[in-house]
């Protein structure tokens, strides 16, 4: 399960300002030491509980905390805009749990501004993981009028179609139905093997079919 | 291009307004910078060899009335004035030291009889403001040509003959009267017939071809030595006050000629100065009008902007995007500008040139037309270039902050 190669991002004992004292008190996250992306990992929490947020911390997006977050090694608050620009392409994808697509586009358009940053897939091959979605015929749809499972559909596709060593997910199945949710978990696992990349998904308490073997289990 | 589809679709019509404003603005100083320099090179070279000419004079004081002082220019303050720097050419009168009598016949009633002693003065072709196809006069030719200042002629007009109740003549009238001259001195005298063959702004005098001068002054003059009194100097700007300075301090005096121009060109410049400061005016308002929308479009674009930067965007990136929206409209803008002075300017020269030759005949106008054309002068292109260039580095400047600003928050 372990892997070297793959970045690590060390949480030192952060407890956001949103985050109240009795969570904190109880979290194997929030004031610990934890490291990230040497595993794959679900992490489990009631609603209201700061999930998102932990996720904003990972992909550095949450600074209300006075404590250090270290990507590999170097601290997150020495980055330039540029490298956190380069972080975010190259070594960190997140899918947020509000999806973040841009509403007047088409699907394939949300797809091609996340393309035009690092074209490592091709055209054809985001087609076909379209149509393994069931969202293909959607792709020339405005992401507005779409139901909001097919765009966590296209969300997540948007998340893997660029390289990266850790894939942040904030509840990402919450509006599919099972077929569509296996399928989705399928298409992350099968591609972040294929990169040698780790992921962290946060759910409610689902544990969406993973067995312990395959993810390290944590409760916020 | 999807980028730029993301950042557009909060564009509203303010960008249009400051726009067209930014486009009058280009327009109003650009053609006022343009014509003000037509205007100048147009008056130029109206005259000779693109010169303006000033007369000066030494003051005449209590001490010449009393024959200690004189006015007259020594050969030293004549070489002052040949090597001040501004000065490019400079010639002395010469003066008429005999008797010259002027006999004038009613000419069946269109003038009173006249007879009056007058004088005669010359300088070098080169500085009369006069058609000189008949300035020539050889030793026995009995007619004498002369050119009259136009001053004399309107003080004949507007003066003597109203004094005396006669009619007012033309300029072709005075021509075609040929007037009995008697010159007489060193104890003999003679006869000559004068005729007007033109009419100076320039030169404040009757003048005479020096050859006839010259001839007179030989044989009927009093003093065979003459030192000038009166010196026209060719210079670049009348108005330049080094030049000003130079005559005050050794005492020179100046004639009013320029004068009038100074105060006709002073009108165009204060009329250039205030449409130049009205285009300023509305540059600055557009300009203002377009930095404030770039505030708008980023920060109606908020939301889309900190997608792209969840994404990996960085901010360069968003920038540039920004800015080759802003780079197209102030290209555009620029581009209009230009157009619209040539427009304009050609416009305008066109309805002076008809104008002119209508009213001033057409010699007047085929010299207005020879001036002007319809390119415009680089010193308007580096200006339209330069605000362009202004208005682009504040753009972006101010671009760089809001995104910053954002970015942060």
């Amino acid at each position: 399960m372990t892997c070297q190669n793959t970045m690590q991002i060390q949480l030192n004992r952060i407890i956001p300002k949103q985050i109240p004292a009795q969570l904190a008190a109880d979290s194997q996250i929030w004031g610990e030491e934890v490291t990230f992306g040497h595993e794959n990992m679900l992490v489990l929490a009631p609603s209201g509980s700061g999930k998102s947020t932990f996720c904003k911390v990972l992909y550095g997006l949450n600074s209300s905390h006075r404590s250090e977050i270290l990507f590999d090694g170097q601290r997150f608050s020495d980055f330039s805009d540029s490298e956190i620009a380069d972080l975010r392409v190259a070594k960190m994808s997140y899918v947020p749990q509000n999806m973040l697509l841009f509403e007047r586009l088409t699907a394939w358009e949300n797809l091609m501004v996340k393309h035009q940053l690092r074209q490592v897939w091709s055209e054809s091959e985001i087609r076909q993981v379209l149509e393994k979605l069931n969202i293909a015929a959607q792709s020339e749809q405005i992401v507005g009028t779409m139901s909001l499972g097919q765009q966590q559909r296209l969300a997540i596709l948007r998340a893997l179609i660029q390289p990266f060593e850790l894939l942040v997910l904030d509840e990402p199945f919450s509006h599919l139905d099972e077929e569509n949710e296996r399928i989705a978990l399928e298409l992350i696992m099968e591609i972040c093997k294929k990169q040698n990349a780790k992921f962290v998904i946060t759910s409610l308490g689902n544990k969406h079919g993973l067995s312990n073997e395959k993810v390290v289990v944590r409760q916020l | 291009m999807i980028l730029e589809e993301i950042l557009k679709q909060n564009v509203g019509g303010s960008r249009k307004l400051s726009f067209v404003g930014g486009v009058i603005g280009l327009i109003l100083v650009g053609c006022t910078l343009q014509f003000y320099l037509d205007l100048n090179s147009f008056g130029s070279s109206g005259g000779d060899q693109n010169s303006e000419y000033i007369v000066i004079k030494k003051e005449i004081n209590s001490l010449n009335a009393i024959g200690i002082g004189s006015s007259d220019f020594s050969e030293e303050e004549i070489a002052l004035v040949r090597d001040m720097k501004l000065v490019l050419d400079v010639a002395s009168f010469d003066y008429s030291s005999f008797h010259c009598y002027l006999k004038l016949s009613s000419e069946g009633g269109q003038f009173p009889p006249l007879e009056t002693l007058i004088y005669f003065e010359s300088l070098p072709d080169r500085f009369i403001d006069a058609d000189l196809s008949q300035w020539d006069w050889k030793e026995g030719q009995a007619t004498v040509p002369v050119i009259l200042s136009t001053s004399y002629f309107d003080a004949y007009n507007y003066g003597l003959a109203k004094a005396l109740g006669s009619p007012e003549v033309s300029k072709s009238l005075l021509s075609s009267v040929k007037c009995g001259l008697e010159i007489s001195g060193q104890g003999k005298n003679e006869n000559y017939q004068i005729q007007i063959i033109g009419f100076s702004d320039r030169i404040n005098s009757i003048v005479v071809p020096s050859s006839f001068l010259d001839y007179a002054n030989i044989n009927f003059g009093k003093e065979q030595i003459r030192k000038p009194n009166k010196l026209i100097i060719a210079c670049e700007d009348a108005r330049n006050p080094i030049l000003i300075d130079f005559l005050k301090k050794n005492e020179f005096v100046s004639n009013e000629e320029q004068q009038r121009g100074i105060s006709g060109t002073s009108t165009l410049e204060l009329v250039s100065a205030i449409l130049i400061f009205l285009g300023v005016v509305v540059l600055l308002l557009s300009a203002t009008v377009i930095f404030q929308n770039i505030r708008i479009l980023m920060s109606a674009s908020q939301s889309s902007i900190a997608k792209l930067l969840l994404i990996g965007y960085s901010p360069s990136q968003i920038l540039k995007q920004v800015m080759r929206a802003v780079n197209k409209q102030l290209l555009l803008m620029l581009l209009m500008g230009f157009i619209g002075v040539v427009v304009i300017k050609t416009l305008v020269t066109s309805l002076i040139f008809h104008f002119m030759a209508q009213f001033a005949g057409p010699a007047e106008g085929e010299s207005f037309n020879s001036n002007m054309s319809w390119i415009i002068a680089w010193q308007v292109s580096v200006v339209l270039i330069v605000v362009g260039f202004v208005v682009w580095k504040v753009s972006r400047e101010v671009a760089s902050r809001t995104l910053k600003q954002l970015t942060e928050s």
